[in-house]
């Protein structure tokens, strides 16, 4: 099988070393490229094509989230997870909404690390407990600014519906409540990777819905 | 009798119920102090932040003021605090939804307005852009919004609509003048192919406006600062558009935004003199003040600058009779600028020692747990089971110390200091520990919650209180599942961890281990005036309560002074 490729974005030294090291002894992987700034990353990572992209959130120059945004549109077939030290949920779920798959917080033990990567390149995406409970309260966000936004007559039925299936939406409750992808399996009566393609689906629809808010069009005029 | 009776009442209830305004914190350099008449800052201080906000005994009760502030010894005039209208041009599928459009602020004030939108002067603008893949259709709208807490009052006249495609005449819609089925125009009147929409659609009116020649003209007219409206016309009425057309929005505007309900003013570089800060309720469209409050604010130069302490020095006996009232508030002033001085170094130097705790002890203590583990995987087959317990407790140490450095980091950043924030971290920090620990775990944290001002010291008690509860259960408890849940509830922020593991006999002594960890959570509650108690038996898990007392004006909907 083909080993996955995997560039590092991170401006610590010794945590670079310490995953390369961990990276070294895993049959799996492959480091294939290593950068210290946003700057580098955005300029060299796009001619890699990386299958996997693990990015540190503090950067010197630029934040992790930004390089996150620069990349994945030109990406589409590369995971990002992000690498943080902080536990903040804001930045972790700022860094998913503009397009990274999930994120690991540091310290990341290279056993793990190696099994993240293989989990997010078998569709494995992960979502955890906090970052579901942002999800649904981003929704819910966009949901009232459409409909405070649409006329009347465009309430219903289209433009105010829940951009979610209720599976979908059954899917991140039970997230929300703590449980894990196996309990929502066995709770729903699904298998755990049917888990993984719901929350991928959740994940596309959140990335639209925030390009579509968020993203500034108005560069044509 | 009975009539003047009831008047009396009225008039009291009227008098508690009437809107006021007031300054709700100071803060020098980041630091609050206490609101007084009198504030005294000492010169070095960067930065002067005041917030106020109008006081309601209701927020919906009655039209909301637009506020102003200035401060008089700087300010010349009043200011607004920055806020605007929208113009959006949105290109829109066959459902509706939105594909992509402009949103074009609408911001301050036009030049040439009058406070009347009727008599102001209209200044033209227009907005462009070429419609992407999946256009089917246009909509226009224009907001009294552009974020929170937006008054003011808008006015739109000449609305021209272009769509331009190639091979084609540009095809020119004109939405101006307006037009109505019935004769006699009001207010309430709607235009032909216009819609209110918005929060509170009622704010979007008809007025007359009165050159070049009286005509309707359409108005927002938003003293709702919760709320707002929107005059909108849909893609129906609008020319088809499709992928590769240029459309062109042309209008002319005046227009008039403020912020109401509350708001934040920061000065930089004050000089060393005597100011008053103001803060006025006007009307939405900018007449006023129909009422103002403010405080003092002395800037007093560095002590040994100060001309009349040296002066005590060098009259004779007489004078000094005479000037020692003034010396000793002198020195009382200088006693109190220093405590200031004190306390603002102290802040800056926590900010740094969390700044430098991350970025250097977090980073090596994450090299020392990934060195150790390294370590652990090279000597597997050789080392002996104690060399192999040994590098595992370097490994986990190092890990829990990377938590609680980033605990701290997290505590002492002011961005985290609200409710919502604390909550989203303790399910985060919560989720990683006891995913570690093997054990499920459910949540019961409402969404969304106030953001309501909690402390940074009130938050890190209350997060090491509840990790400490977390880590007895996975120590002690031999238990399969965790629920935390958390509540506001009875004037009380309610935080419950409860396991499904052995419990225990509380009246029999436990051992000192656990001992120790129960005292912990006491007094870590007891610091910030909340309390911690168990419930629990032998075989019927545990339960531990965290109450902390929460001001019934702090839950949710009631307005933070950010």
């Amino acid at each position: 099988m083909r080993k996955i490729n995997v560039a590092l974005v991170e401006d610590d030294a010794r945590l670079r070393k310490a995953v390369e090291r961990g990276l070294a002894g895993a049959d799996t992987c492959r480091l294939v490229g290593m950068f210290a700034t946003a700057a580098d990353a955005i300029r060299d990572i796009p001619a890699l094509a990386p299958d996997v992209i693990l990015m540190d959130v503090n950067l010197p120059d630029r934040s992790g989230v930004e390089c996150v945004a620069e990349l994945a549109p030109q990406l589409p077939g590369t995971q990002i997870l992000m690498l943080t030290v902080y536990q903040d949920p804001d930045t972790a779920f700022q860094a998913i909404a503009a397009g990274a798959h999930g994120y690991l917080v540091k310290p990341v033990m290279p056993k793990r690390l190696v099994e993240a990567i293989l989990e997010v390149r078998e569709g494995g995406v992960p979502m955890s407990r906090a970052i579901a409970r942002q999800v649904i309260e981003a929704f819910r966000t966009l949901q009232e600014r459409q409909a405070a936004a649409a006329t009347p007559s465009e309430k219903s039925p289209t433009a105010t519906n829940d951009p979610l299936t209720p599976r979908e939406r059954q899917v991140l409750e039970l997230l929300v409540e703590g449980y894990s992808y196996k309990e929502t399996a066995a709770q729903l009566g699904i298998s755990i990777g049917t888990v993984g393609t719901y929350v991928e689906r959740i994940y596309e629809k959140l990335h639209v819905s925030c390009r579509r808010e968020m993203v500034a069009w108005s560069k044509s005029r | 009798m009975l009539v003047s009776i009831l008047g009396g009442l009225a008039v009291a209830s009227a008098a508690r119920a009437a809107p006021g305004l007031e300054v709700t914190a100071v803060a020098i350099d980041g630091v609050e102090r206490p609101v007084a008449a009198t504030v005294r800052v000492p010169s070095s201080a960067g930065s002067v932040t005041f917030a106020f906000r109008e006081t309601k005994p209701s927020p919906t009760m009655g039209g909301d003021a637009r506020l102003r502030y200035r401060l008089d010894g700087r300010d010349t005039a009043w200011r607004d605090l920055p806020a605007a209208g929208r113009t959006l041009l949105w290109f829109v599928d066959k459902e509706g939804l939105v594909v992509a459009g402009l949103d074009e602020p609408i911001p301050g004030e036009t030049p040439g307005w009058t406070g009347d939108v009727k008599t102001s002067a209209f200044v033209p603008q227009s907005i462009s852009a070429v419609a992407p893949e999946g256009t089917s259709g246009v909509m226009v709208s224009f907001l009294s919004h552009s974020g929170e807490k937006v008054v003011g009052c808008l006015g739109i006249d000449e609305i021209r609509l272009t769509r331009e495609r190639s091979g084609e005449e540009p095809q020119v819609l004109r939405l101006s003048p307006l037009e109505f089925a019935e004769q006699d125009i009001r207010p309430s009147s709607l235009p032909a192919g216009w819609q209110r929409v918005g929060t509170r659609p009622e704010l979007s009116t008809v007025r007359i406006r009165t050159t070049p020649e009286p005509h309707p003209i359409l108005v927002l007219d938003d003293d709702d600062a919760r709320r707002f409206g929107n005059w909108t016309v849909t893609a129906r009425v609008l020319p088809e558009t499709r992928p590769g057309d240029r459309v062109t929005l042309s209008w002319t505007t005046a227009h008039s935004f403020g912020i109401g309900g509350d708001g934040t003013a920061t000065y930089e570089g004050l000089a060393a003199g005597r100011y008053r800060l103001r803060v006025g309720a006007f009307r939405p469209d900018g007449n006023g003040p129909k009422q103002e409050t403010g405080l003092e604010l002395v800037l007093a130069p560095p002590f040994h600058q100060r001309r009349d302490v040296w002066a005590v020095g060098a009259t004779g006996l007489v004078a000094a009779g005479v000037f020692a009232g003034r010396t000793i508030s002198a020195r009382r002033l200088k006693r109190t600028l220093d405590e200031l001085e004190r306390a603002h170094a102290l802040e800056r130097e926590r900010a740094r020692i969390a700044r430098d705790l991350h970025d250097e002890i977090g980073a090596a203590l994450t090299e020392i747990a990934m060195q150790a583990d390294a370590v652990r995987h090279e000597v597997e087959d050789v080392a002996s089971p104690e060399a192999m317990q040994l590098t595992d407790g370097i490994c986990r140490s190092a890990v829990s110390l990377v938590r609680s450095v980033d605990a701290i980091v997290w505590a002492v950043n002011p961005a985290n200091d609200t409710l919502n924030r604390f909550a989203a971290y303790l399910v985060q920090s919560t989720e990683q520990f006891l995913d570690a620990a093997g054990l499920s775990m459910r949540f019961q944290v409402p969404s969304p919650l106030p953001a309501t001002p909690l402390a940074g010291t009130v938050r890190h008690r209350l997060l090491m209180a509840v990790r400490e509860a977390l880590n007895n259960v996975v120590k002690h408890a031999c238990a399969q599942s965790v629920t935390l849940s958390l509540r506001l509830a009875d004037g009380m922020l309610e935080i419950d961890v409860d396991d499904d593991g052995a419990g225990f006999d509380l009246t029999r002594p436990p051992a000192d281990a656990e001992h120790d960890g129960l005292d912990n959570m006491r007094q870590r509650m007891g610091e910030i005036g909340g309390t911690c108690s168990i419930e629990t038996a032998p075989g019927r898990g545990t339960r531990v309560r965290f109450q902390l007392p929460w001001p019934a004006e702090a839950t949710p909907g009631a307005p933070t002074h950010a």
